[in-house]
């Protein structure tokens, strides 16, 4: 059995409590034992909706009992290195949110603590797990569409961050930005589809909700492989009307392409010659944290490594970089890993 | 425009496909006199009907009334000529001619000058007309690709970016402004834009491997707008997609995209070289796109960051 104290009671909890249900109904021994956050009202809120009596407004008192094996932190990521190294020293497996952090200090001091205690770190890098997302990675790793040359995804959206102009997601302080807080979900995609590290990072950004947002809300990137691949990123926010939205994924091999949009029924269209379809069903949580879980039970190397969450965010904070100063941002090559 | 149909010339090594030669050869209010053959246009895939040829502008001005020619291959010499000689000129966007040619291509006259487009489209048509009507606000930003089944070549690439840039432009009312973009193997060409009026948008053109016309390819515009957000593709079904609403999903087109524009395309000749003063010559618009396209081959060149992202000339 492992137990999990969960930290940071805000919106994507939730999608985490629920996929541990999930886990659970699915037969894996886990569950969660407390729930934390400094706002009080909200951590009872989740320990009531689901039936978790234990719930604190100091996190440290999950990480004082023995019983909690792991942790999750969805706390903001400002939180993230104070949490994740208190966690590490107190021997529990650490789950965080992404990023891992806002800066690479952060980042290393947290791969640092959990490598000293021995105990497992995981980002939740969840697009990787997306269907759509697998489906298309093990289309490329299948050779399927030959060499993939280009792939572009589309995320648009009319959802806006909870908080209004208090939103902590709008806050560069406490959010690095979008491309920290989002564009390290794509970058982290692209390098796994390619299992190659962009050379060059271009960023475009806009503020389509208010011209006085201190955060991006659209941004398309473009990045730039040393073997010639490209990958296109597109990601808005504040779309309208609010619940307008569209998601699509393209790759272009030199002997298929692979294409997908959220007007398909979940379809896959996969073009070798033929055409296959696969249902996709939205499950990234459920895989992410089952990931999670297995390497803890395992004591093997999550999936998502410290080394590639570090990288993502390494990366991000350059596409940050570059959205603000509009210029490209050239990288040293590297092997990805 | 009168019930007489206008003397035209065509000349280049030929249209895309039968279909294409046939509305050239059967359009109301052209008339085909001849085929000219030059030393750049040597005889074509699907020149075969029966009617004179002429081996120079000279030698095809001698029909009586002639108004137009129709390239299916840029010449800017023979357009020049042409323009001069009060001809109209249909061609596709010289992508290879140098700044100082396209600058005396622009001023040339006293012939309608028309550059091909792809505003006839199907796709393009729609959105132009659902943007005007209002509901969709004011484009904020947007996402065209045009991914094209097919055989591959830097040429194919370059003018469908040109058609894409003037798609866009069309579509939105927007100039671009600045350019980045990046290159790749099966003639990817990516570019980021910035437009006027604070918006932005991608254009993605390459190839695709997959030949079969309806199943291979991507040719989709994605538009944001201050009202709603639009999303179009080409050859599949059309979906509108405003979620305050059921999704609305409809066919528009029905058939090869190519053959509305050329159609539309001739239909702009026709007015352009009877009366329009203006006609619906686009040529000097087309010509911004082409420095759209030198503007992103340069950026895609160009090794230092610095040197990536370039201002254009204003608009014309």
């Amino acid at each position: 059995m492992i137990r999990v104290g969960l930290i940071g009671c805000g919106f994507i909890s939730g999608l985490h409590l629920d996929a541990y249900e999930r886990l659970r109904a699915a037969g894996r021994n886990v569950e969660v034992a407390g729930v934390a956050d400094v706002r009080g009202n909200l951590a009872a809120a989740m320990g009531r909706k689901y039936a978790i009596d234990n719930v604190e407004t100091d996190y440290r008192h999950l990480l004082d009992d023995s019983s909690i094996r792991a942790v999750d932190v969805c706390a903001p990521s400002p939180a993230h290195r104070e949490i994740a190294v208190a966690a590490a020293e107190a021997g529990k497996h650490v789950f965080l949110e992404k990023p891992i952090a806002l800066n690479l200090d952060d980042a290393d001091a947290i791969i640092c603590a959990c490598e000293r205690a021995g105990v497992t770190l995981m980002v939740g890098q969840s697009h990787r797990f997306e269907a759509v997302n697998q489906e298309v990675k093990c289309m490329v790793d299948s050779g399927e569409i030959g060499t993939p040359w280009y792939a572009s995804s589309t995320i648009v959206e009319g959802y806006f961050w909870p908080g209004a102009w208090e939103a902590w997601q709008i806050n560069p302080e406490q959010s690095g930005g979008n491309l920290v807080q989002n564009g390290v979900h794509e970058i982290d995609f692209y390098c796994g589809l390619f299992e190659e590290v962009p050379t060059r990072i271009f960023v475009r950004g806009r503020r389509l909700g208010s011209s006085h947002l201190d955060t991006f809300d659209y941004w398309h990137m473009v990045l730039s492989f040393e073997s010639g691949r490209t990958a296109l990123s597109t990601y808005s926010y504040s779309i309208v009307p609010p619940d307008a939205a569209f998601r699509a994924i393209y790759v272009l091999g030199s002997e298929g392409e692979g294409r997908y949009d959220s007007t398909s029924n979940g379809t896959l269209w996969r073009s070798a010659g033929a055409t296959n379809a696969a249902t996709l069903e939205p499950q990234q949580f459920y895989l992410e944290l089952g990931a999670f879980l297995e390497s803890v039970e395992a004591g093997t190397v999550p999936v998502v490594t410290p080394s590639q969450a570090r990288l993502a965010l390494e990366l991000a904070l350059v596409a940050e970089r570059s959205a603000r100063s509009g210029e490209p941002i050239d990288l040293p090559e590297r092997s990805y890993g | 425009m009168g019930s007489e149909r206008i003397p035209m010339v065509v000349t280049g090594p030929g249209p895309e496909s039968a279909e294409e030669e046939d509305d050239l050869f059967g359009h109301h209010h052209l008339e085909v006199v001849g085929i000219l053959r030059t030393a750049t246009s040597p005889e074509g895939r699907f020149w075969r009907r029966d009617v004179p040829l002429f081996s120079c502008l000279a030698e095809a001005r001698r029909v009586p009334g002639l108004q137009a020619l129709w390239m299916t291959e840029p010449d800017v010499a023979l357009a020049v000529e042409a323009l001069a000689a009060g001809v109209g000129v249909m061609m596709p966007a010289p992508c290879q001619a140098s700044p100082d040619e396209l600058e005396v291509l622009s001023t040339s006259g006293p012939g309608k000058l028309l550059i091909a487009h792809r505003r006839h489209s199907p796709m393009l048509v729609q959105a132009r007309r659902l943007i005007l009507s209002g509901e969709y606000g004011l484009p904020w930003v947007m996402q065209l690709h045009v991914i094209t089944p097919g055989a591959s070549s830097s040429t194919k690439r370059e003018r469908t970016f040109v058609e894409a840039i003037d798609a866009l432009c069309f579509v939105s009312g927007l100039e671009v402004s600045s350019v980045y973009a990046r290159t790749g193997p099966q003639n990817i060409l990516v570019g980021s834009l910035d437009l006027t009026r604070g918006g932005c948008a991608t254009v993605s053109v390459a190839t695709s491997p997959v030949t079969d016309l309806r199943g291979g390819g991507l040719r989709r515009l994605v538009l944001a707008g201050s009202q709603g957000l639009l999303v179009l593709e080409e050859d599949r079904p059309l979906l509108s997609v405003r979620a305050s609403e059921a999704p609305t999903v409809s066919r528009v087109g029905g058939g090869a995209a190519g053959r509305w524009v050329s159609r539309g395309l001739l239909d702009e000749l026709a007015a352009a070289s009877a009366c329009d003063p203006e006609g619906a010559a686009t040529g000097r618009r087309i010509l911004r796109s082409l420095a759209t396209l030198h503007a992103a081959l340069h950026s895609a060149m160009t090794a230092s960051a610095e040197d990536a992202v370039i201002s254009l000339m204003p608009v014309p």
